[in-house]
């Protein structure tokens, strides 16, 4: 196959390869977008190839000349090159797919279009009756909050906000039908996608485990993560919006793990007690885990039902591992334990049991908030420290000085006349006996 | 940590409960709040050491403590609650008791009640229907004078024994011995609600508070004093009380419902073996 150049393309470009910007959207997490496609088809901006496999007959829009080339390689898709301005000359498609959001459509070669622009011609090219599947980033995502400051890219020539982007998915839903899917843990490589209604365990789940253990970041962005999910998850770092004019031309993409109402995760469960300081819910929950088929699987992965049943997502492991995993993760909030010492083997013992648990030999990589509240508690526990040797120097010295004197009363009893004549008692009725003894 | 660990025999209770042997018993990691009060759990005689774990009686007080700036708390109930663990009432005891124990106001060390003695006297004698023991502190029990005024009155005296002070260790039978009679009577009472009327009424006591509660040389009147704790407890304080109410109060204040099992207060005590 050939690819077709419509006007504006950049020749010496690339999305795809990922060497002037993040590359490509990705993930088997999408699949089910592209899966729900129906009729003529256009996928706008850089997808996956791998993505875009099962689509025969699809329309796929890229702006570099090396990305038009590789996708003109894959069998049954018609691939043109250019900017997005210039599609509307195009036939109308059934549905239009842009997993990617608007932001990658435009070139440096054709004046940009508004990211509002950009939809209209979208849409233009959309049947009336269409399926539209659009990603929309999150300015306030919780990937940017945590994110360090980075230097744009190469793709970055116009990198100014455009007032005419939505900050949320509202305006997209329309009047027509909808649904809102939220994609963790960041916008071009979402492993969970979760309809934003979603605010099951199961769901909070699978978004905590979305994030890299070991990633740059300021903070910790699963516990924003996870209280955004209750709020509609507002602070997810993107949606895709699939909306169409009515509900029977609406195709929802199923997704996974399947809901599981009024369930939170053991791990929320427990945090949620320790934080209000309700110490015998904190016990009862550990032996309820402890105790039951669920001991050895990360809190996390635990389901806990309203009537307090717990369902392991994963299999069991090492208890003692959980069990540090527990101890770190309620470390990083608030937690009603003093010191900061053998939590995980404080936890057990909650639960009535002596488990002796070594360290962790390998401690991941603390995000730049957690350094600071390192340093402070080092800081804290440094000045404690020497405060309580200073104490007991001074209780020390306090012994001392009364095991002084109760020494000298000591010798003072013994020099008196009465001792010195209860001693010469004492020694001769040893002598008698002694006497006695004798055979 | 603090001589005051062991108040009351109050390490040897924890002790008993644990499981961990010694006499004295280790040394705990960290302060133990030594008498039911309106403040951060902490006495006046405790010198504070920054870091140190401060072991409270109930969430309110943890609560109240926070608020004053103490951090590291940690709420493990009060050691007489444990005690009650330790030794269940038998059901048929219940039945045997009778009359009114009586805990007239007594100062601390350094201290010195002023009030009169004999109209208080009059008053329990008004007020008790039944046979009538007057507990004392062990200052006042070793003074032949105020013991002399209540074993006149008819009344019988005794005295739990030595409470402990920076130098000694308390007596580690007095709240044993406290239990046991406390579990002789029908009735708890005293002039002001303290340790003592909670533990009775933790213990199966009716309580009742009433009579002049008495003015204390150099009272402490940082955390609001006998005026606040008549407003906060107002329900317990009479001739008569709710039983239900009182009992579900001291239940609050001593941390009955919050005990930690064994495991864990050897744990946060540092009582194991390898944290010595």
């Amino acid at each position: 196959m050939t690819y077709r150049l419509i006007g504006g393309e950049m020749l010496v470009w690339s999305d795809l390869d990922g060497t002037h910007g993040p590359g490509p959207v990705r993930g088997e997490a999408l699949a089910p977008f592209l899966a729900a496609a129906r009729g003529r088809t256009l996928v706008a901006g850089p997808h996956d190839p791998a993505l875009l496999a099962g689509l025969t007959g699809a329309t796929v829009l890229v702006r570099g000349v090396p990305d038009a080339e590789r996708l003109a390689g894959l069998p049954g898709l018609e691939v043109l090159c250019g900017s997005v301005a210039k599609l509307a000359a195009e036939e109308p498609f059934d549905t239009v797919i842009a997993l990617d959001g608007l932001e990658r459509l435009g070139t440096a070669e054709h004046d940009e279009l508004s990211w509002a622009q950009t939809l209209d011609v979208l849409r233009g090219v959309l049947k009336p009756d269409g399926l539209l599947m659009l990603a929309l980033e999150n300015p306030l995502g919780v990937h940017r909050l945590v994110a360090p400051p980075r230097p744009p890219s190469d793709s970055d020539w116009t990198p100014a906000w455009d007032d005419t982007r939505p900050a949320g998915p509202g305006p997209l839903t329309g009047s027509g039908a909808s649904r809102v899917y939220a994609l963790y843990p960041d916008p071009v490589r979402p492993r969970v996608v979760l309809e934003t209604t979603r605010d099951d365990a199961a769901a909070e789940a699978v978004v905590a485990g979305a994030f890299d253990d070991d990633a740059e970041v300021l903070t910790d962005p699963v516990p924003p993560a996870l209280a955004s999910l209750r709020q509609g998850h507002v602070l997810a770092p993107a949606w895709v919006v699939v909306a169409a004019r009515t509900r029977d031309a609406l195709r929802t993409p199923a997704t996974a793990p399947g809901a599981a109402p009024g369930t939170r995760t053991l791990l929320s469960r427990i945090a949620g007690a320790a934080a209000r300081r309700d110490l015998p819910a904190v016990r009862e929950l550990l032996g309820s885990w402890l105790d039951g088929p669920a001991a050895g699987v990360p809190a996390g992965q635990v389901l806990s039902g309203p009537d307090g049943t717990l369902t392991p997502l994963a299999p069991a492991g090492d208890v003692a591992a959980t069990l540090r995993d527990l101890a770190d993760r309620l470390q990083r909030g608030g937690h009603p334990w003093p010191g900061s010492t053998d939590l995980a083997a404080t936890l057990a013992a909650m639960a009535g049991r002596e488990l002796a648990i070594g360290e962790e030999t390998e401690r991941r990589a603390l995000p730049f908030a957690e350094l600071r509240a390192e340093r402070d508690r080092l800081t804290r526990e440094l000045a404690e420290a020497r405060a309580q040797a200073a104490f007991l120097a001074e209780e020390l010295t306090a012994r001392e000085a009364d095991l002084r004197l109760a020494r000298r009363t000591v010798e003072l009893l013994s020099g008196t006349g009465p001792a010195r004549a209860g001693r010469a008692f004492v020694g001769g009725v040893r002598a008698a006996r002694r006497l006695l003894r004798r055979p | 940590m603090h001589r005051a660990n062991d108040y009351y025999g109050h390490s040897h209770v924890l002790a008993r409960y644990c499981g961990v042997d010694g006499d004295p018993p280790p040394r705990m990691y960290g302060y133990l709040q030594h008498g039911w009060n309106i403040g951060d759990g902490m006495a006046g005689d405790h010198e504070y050491v920054p870091g140190v774990p401060l072991f409270l009686w109930s969430e309110r007080t943890r609560r109240r403590a926070w608020s004053l700036g103490r951090r590291g708390t940690y709420v493990v109930g009060a050691p007489w609650a444990y005690l009650l663990r330790l030794r269940p009432e038998p059901p048929e005891a219940a039945a045997a008791r009778e009359g009114t124990i009586w805990y007239p106001f007594h100062g601390w060390e350094g201290q010195h009640v002023t009030g009169d003695h004999g109209r208080l006297i009059a008053r329990i004698r008004a007020t008790e229907p039944g046979p009538v023991t007057v507990c004392l502190y062990w200052q006042e029990f070793r003074m032949p004078a105020v013991r002399r005024r209540y074993e006149r009155a008819g009344f019988r005296v005794v005295c739990h024994g030595y409470r402990g002070d920076a130098l000694r260790a308390g007596d580690p039978g007095f709240l044993d011995r406290q239990l046991t009679e406390l579990r002789r009577h029908r009735r708890v009472a005293a002039n002001r609600l303290s340790s003592a009327v909670w533990y009775g009424i933790l213990a199966g006591c009716e309580p009742a508070v009433y009579g002049d509660p008495m003015t204390l040389s150099n009272e402490d009147p940082r955390h609001g004093g006998q005026a606040r704790i008549r407003r906060q407890w107002a329900e317990l304080h009479g001739e008569q009380v709710d039983t239900g109410v009182a009992y579900a109060a001291a239940v609050e204040e001593l941390g009955a419902d919050r005990l930690a099992p064994a495991a864990e207060l050897r744990h946060v005590l540092r009582w194991n073996r390898r944290q010595r």
